[in-house]
């Protein structure tokens, strides 16, 4: 092969390493179980780190004795008598079966006979496969009654029933033996035995589960199930259960003449005589009623027993075998120091020579990579590549990463530093690693910095918002592969090259924004870089090559307080992002960001744009939660998944939420939506629809039996009483309604009108009346918004078919108290100087419409609408001035008392009179319509009873003087001699 | 209450009561023409009598009058209305054209009343109260009182009362000039009349017998002479 041939890594983004090796190599060697790893001695051995460990055990728990893993070795002594145990206890992923795995290699380099029980062993598997196993291995002949454990092993698993019947009435007959009074003679009580011993039964056998589920009965399911009460007498539940218990297994274990756990190893030990087994618990996670005859059997002095156990567990899995006898006879380890996941084998120190045999060992299978190793010191000097091998052929790497490609040294430090105290174990540094490595290897990523695992990460180096906006790998190679050199990030070109981000040329025309290259290296801002006392938009984007690109130093910038905090959370972003939660601080800022943006944008969580109806917001909540966080969201709450961020967009979140917190005024609203408004608009308007939905929307909400009316039809319905009010001589028509809402000022309760209810209604009703209008501003401002087509015009044809469907009377009638109770009392409008819950203006229009309903009922004058009509309609106000102004030429000859009342009455406009006709005339025509109908003609009626011109003209009092028949007599005598003369 | 559609009762009502103040107003205005009229009627009846003069009544009055009487027959009262005024004119001026006429024959009556009144306080032949009452009937011309008194409800009745008094104050006048001037007949007489015209008497014309007859009548001791 060709170096040409050989030097695809800029073109194919990969280390041709990486493109032989195949994934199932790739696992075994992350494998987070030793065992896998062990397996293969050649990998094993190439990738093994030297492990110490803590004595713990009695009197030792101060971790200051240090044993290496030698030293535990030769503990195991080929001439000890009796039982011997090492107990390796620690945290999940502290190195336990790592230990297991190298003691186990030694023992067996010295042909001593290991049975390895797998951490997935159970009991029975234990009994019935891996003993008569070991057994059979060892001196080739079936160990005797291993048939009867496979013959319980099948009936579990194929007849759990009949197992279950025969154990549970024998067991109550043994405890009758016992000395017990037990029966199970309430009906059904035995079959509900049965029914539970079989599903236990069964968990024998469903691997995992059995391991957890230690005993038939236990205290806790003793006391919830009463039918496994079958004591007649007054006994402890402790005493009852271990009773129950013991005479169950002791059943099982008759019918089918097995042995228990010591037995066996007992009867198998035996047969050793020349040399002593081992038996390996790698996860010891045995049912605590056989764990503790296994111990009893460890720990008993007796010369003939020849077993060595490597036990390996979690404290708590271990806790039984703390015997004070075990503790005196057996030794314990432990891996973790306490109260922490570190352990004495891997620190910050240590960090890259641990894993550095990992990722050199794919190399080193054509002698690639090939390490000098000093044991005794812990290190590894590369060694040159065998000639031939595709690291002699490529010659891309320097020794300073050639075993560690795809990273460098500091990427891998970073991982370790970057992972949280409790996670810097052997394991969690392995899995992160190997975590990273297949996002490249899978071609997930072009390159290993941009992996999705390092997002929980913690680093503060961070590249200039700019880098994130316009060129995020950069930013991500920055952070990982990059060093600070004055103010920017450098990182080493040949990375840039090798995952496809620049050129192998020198040409660097194309670099995106802010990014500068050398032939060795490139250049990438670092936050803080530019001196910006707010959010900023980084350097000029123009910038391109620079021939001379290196830096020039720089003073350090004055950095303020609220910018350092800034700073200092930026590296938190990639891992805010992955698990919010576990970064508080960071989470804090841009929780506040988002929640006063979204304030903002739905102007102070109003639930309409431009009206007065909010959800006030408990000020100790937050409008959202994250998906796959303890917190379920609330009625009141979305869920924003901070994975729908841009980086730089969370930057600039972190920023704003920074300068709320810390420094308010300088808080800059328009950059921060400049950049992510759309983003954070449809999340405001997502959380508002969420409260529409939940609170306004909801089937329960508002009306009863489920009414098909929406929050719309209350707001118009309102209105249209409002209207009808307002101007009861009018018809409550769609264009009255949008002729109301486009009028100077709102709808007010007529004031003749108003004179009559309060006349006719009782206080309280006739408050009810009043305090719909107190609410008429935000009732008008919602109209507004759910059926405006403009500031001052209303959807005509939409009010329409509206009101067409559902009068406002209908739509009132349907309104329920409970429902109207479901409305969350946090909604509610708000202006400057008033406040009032939804829930209270709705109780108010429920109740405004029962007192309406009573108008409408009982108050309907009839005879004020017959007055009105025969004296107003038609009636010219010109000629009743007219008239006046004759009478008056009359003198005293008129009555006084009528012509001034007419006078009073003549003062009147033509306009008011007219209304009044046209008042009566609705009313009349209204009174034998629909409900709404009815209580809008009464409403009128009241108008035309309580108006000035009908109060006016009933002062009015006319007595005619009967016709004159007769004028001119006197004349006629008189004139007829006169003219005779 | 019921009324049309198209008509506001009210209005209707109104209408009603002022019309019937207008046609009151009419009524009124007719009512003071008559009297007008009767009035003219009467004096010229009483003066007469009293007076011996023939009064007639202007055409004109008449004709307008007669049209009035028409429309009134005929409910036409608008149109009466529009005529009314130039019946008021007519009547009005034809009851001033006969008072007129009756206040200056009046007054030349009243001269000789009034001398006959003073010739009577001397001789005392006639009645003095009804002399007076004369008197005070031409002078203040009170002659309603006479008229327009009970019984007399009707104008044809009230008009008989006024020739009955023309006629009767005028047989008075009569009778009682007589009983006053018929001792001085003759020569004497025209003198008496003189005096009573307060026009005085000149001594040097008077005639020797005019002279005897004065000294020697019942006036003799009202005489005297002075310097004119």
């Amino acid at each position: 092969m060709s170096q040409q041939q050989l030097k695809p890594v800029g073109a194919d983004k990969k280390c041709p390493h990486y493109e032989r090796t195949d994934e199932k190599t790739l696992r075994r060697l992350f494998s987070k179980v030793a065992a896998v790893r062990s397996e293969d001695k050649t990998l094993f051995d190439f990738t093994h780190r030297r492990i110490r460990v803590f004595q713990s055990g009695r009197d030792q728990s101060d971790n200051t004795s240090i044993y290496t893993e030698d030293e535990i070795f030769r503990q195991f002594s080929a001439d000890r008598v009796g039982n011997f145990a090492v107990v390796i206890e620690g945290e999940v992923g502290t190195g336990k079966s790592e230990l297991c795995a190298y003691l186990s290699h030694r023992l067996r380099e010295a042909n001593r006979p290991i049975l390895h029980v797998d951490k997935d062993d159970d009991l029975m598997s234990i009994l019935s496969e891996r003993i008569p196993e070991f057994y059979k291995e060892q001196f080739d002949e079936e160990l005797s009654g291993a048939e009867e454990f496979k013959q319980l092993r099948d009936d579990i698993k194929q007849s759990p029933q009949t197992v279950a019947n025969n154990a549970t009435s024998g067991a109550i007959l043994n405890l009758r033996q016992r000395g017990y009074n037990a029966s199970a003679s309430e009906q059904g009580q035995e079959d509900e035995i049965c029914e539970f011993v079989r599903e236990k039964l069964q968990l024998l056998v469903e691997r995992g589960e059995y391991a957890q589920e230690i005993k038939f009965v236990t205290e806790g399911s003793y006391k919830q199930n009463d039918f496994l009460h079958v004591f007649e007498n007054s006994i402890s539940v402790s005493e009852a259960v271990g009773a129950i218990n013991q005479e169950l297994w002791r059943e099982i274990r008759n019918r089918y003449g097995t042995a228990s756990l010591d037995d066996v190893l007992e009867d198998v030990g035996s047969k050793f005589t020349d040399t002593r087994p081992v038996i390996v618990f790698e996860d010891f996670s045995i049912a605590a009623m056989e764990a503790e005859k296994l111990r009893n059997y460890m720990e008993r002095d007796k010369g003939s027993d020849n077993w060595d156990f490597i036990v390996a567990g979690t404290r708590d899995s271990t806790d039984i075998l703390h015997t004070r006898t075990a503790e005196d006879r057996f030794e314990f380890y432990q891996t973790n120091k306490a109260d922490s996941n570190n352990v004495l084998f891997l620190d910050e120190g240590s960090a890259v020579n641990f894993v550095r045999p990992y990722l050199g060992y794919i190399k080193s299978q054509d002698g690639s990579v090939r390490y000098e190793r000093d044991e005794e010191a812990d290190t590894f000097r590369l060694m040159e590549p065998k000639e031939g091998s595709l690291c002699a052929q490529c010659g891309f790497c320097d020794d300073s990463f050639r075993d560690l490609f795809p990273f460098n040294e500091t990427f891998l430090q970073r991982i370790y530093s970057g992972l949280s105290t409790s996670e810097q174990s052997p394991r969690e540094f392995i899995m992160k690693i190997f975590e990273v490595l297949q996002d490249y290897y899978d071609g997930i990523v072009e390159a290993p910095s941009s992996s999705r695992g390092l997002r929980l990460l913690d680093h503060d180096l961070a590249a200039s918002d700019e880098v994130y906006e316009r060129a995020e790998q950069f930013a991500d190679l920055a952070k990982w592969y990059g060093e600070n050199k004055n103010g920017k990030i450098a990182v080493d070109r040949r990375f840039g090259e090798a995952f496809g981000l620049v050129e192998p040329a020198a040409d660097d025309d194309n670099l995106p924004g802010p990014i500068t290259a050398s032939e060795t290296e490139i250049y990438i801002p670092a936050s803080g870089s530019q001196p910006q006392p707010t959010i900023g938009t980084g350097s000029s984007s123009d910038q391109t090559t620079d021939p001379d690109p290196e830096p020039e130093p720089e003073p350090e910038p004055q950095v303020s307080r609220v910018q350092r905090i800034i700073e200092d959370h930026n590296g938190q972003i990639d891992s805010w992002r992955e698990a919010p939660w576990e970064r508080k601080e960071t989470d804090h800022y841009i929780k506040l960001g988002l929640k006063d943006a979204i304030d903002r944008l739905t102007d102070g969580f109003s639930l309409y744009e431009g009206t007065s109806l909010v959800y006030n917001l408990s000020g100790q909540k937050y409008p959202f939660v994250y998906p796959g966080s303890d917190e379920s969201p609330d009625t009141d709450q979305i869920i924003i998944n901070p994975e729908e961020f841009r980086r730089s967009d969370l930057r600039r979140l972190l920023e704003f939420g920074v300068y709320r917190d810390e420094d308010p005024r300088n808080a800059d609203y328009d950059k921060l939506l400049e950049q992510c408004g759309t983003q954070l608009t449809e999340y405001a308007l997502r959380w508002r629809q969420t409260i529409v939905d939940n609170y306004l929307e909801g089937s329960s909400i508002l009306y009863k039996r489920h009414a098909r009316y929406d929050f719309t039809d209350f707001a118009l319905s309102t209105y249209a009483y409002l209207v009808m009010l307002d101007s009861p001589w009018e018809k409550v028509t769609p264009e009255k309604i949008n002729e109301e809402f486009g009028a100077d000022g709102q709808p007010s309760l007529d004031t003749e009108l108003g004179n009559r209810l309060r006349k006719l209604l009782d206080p309280d009703q006739y408050s009810h009346v009043t305090e719909l209008f107190e609410n008429v501003e935000f009732v008008e401002e919602l109209l507004g918004e759910l059926l405006g087509v403009s500031s001052n015009s209303l959807d005509v044809p939409e009010v329409r078919q509206r009101i067409e469907r559902a009068s406002p009377h209908d739509v009132f009638s349907m309104l329920g108290r409970g429902q109207i109770q479901n409305i969350e009392t946090r909604v509610r409008f708000e202006k400057s100087r008033s406040r009032t819950k939804l829930r209270k203006l709705a109780n108010t229009a429920y109740d405004f419409r029962r007192s309406l309903d009573d108008v409408g009922e009982h108050h309907f004058d009839s005879e004020a609408i017959e007055v009105a009509k025969d004296n107003f309609q038609a009636l010219s106000m010109t000629k009743v001035s007219e008239i006046v102004e004759s009478l008056s030429t009359y003198g005293k000859e008129v009555n006084q008392d009528l012509l001034e009342s007419l006078r009073k009455f003549e003062n009147r406009s033509q306009t008011d009179v007219d209304k009044a006709a046209e008042g009566a005339q609705l009313a009349n025509q209204l009174h034998q319509g629909s409900d709404f109908a009815r209580v809008h003609a009464a409403v009128a009626s009241q108008k035309v009873t309580g108006c000035d011109v009908l109060s006016t003209f009933r002062d009015i009092t006319i007595v005619e003087q009967g016709s004159t028949t007769s004028i001119g007599a006197k004349f006629i005598s008189a004139g007829e001699h006169y003219v005779d003369e | 209450m019921s009324t049309s559609n198209s008509e506001s009762e009210f209005q209707q009502q109104l209408e009603r009561v002022y019309q019937q103040h207008r046609n009151k107003s009419l009524e009124s205005d007719l009512d003071e023409l008559a009297e007008k009229m009767e009035e003219t009627m009467l004096q010229r009846e009483l003066a007469e009598q009293l007076l011996r003069t023939e009064l007639e009544i202007d055409s004109e009055a008449k004709q307008n009058v007669q049209k009035a009487i028409n429309l009134v027959e005929k409910d036409e009262y608008e149109a009466l209305r529009e005529l009314l005024p130039e019946v008021r004119t007519t009547v009005e001026r034809q009851a001033t054209q006969t008072e007129n006429t009756i206040h200056s024959l009046r007054l030349d009556k009243l001269d000789t009343v009034r001398a006959m009144v003073r010739l009577n306080e001397r001789v005392e032949r006639a009645s003095g109260p009804q002399l007076r009452a004369l008197e005070k009937l031409l002078d203040d011309w009170n002659w309603g009182s006479h008229v327009y008194s009970d019984g007399h409800d009707s104008f044809v009745e009230r008009r008989e009362a006024a020739r009955q008094f023309g006629s009767d104050m005028s047989a008075f006048f009569e009778s009682t000039q007589e009983k006053l001037f018929e001792p001085y007949g003759g020569q004497l007489r025209p003198l008496i009349e003189q005096l009573l015209d307060d026009d005085p008497l000149m001594l040097a014309k008077l005639e020797e017998d005019e002279l005897e007859a004065l000294a020697e009548s019942d006036l003799a001791e009202y005489l005297e002479l002075s310097f004119a």
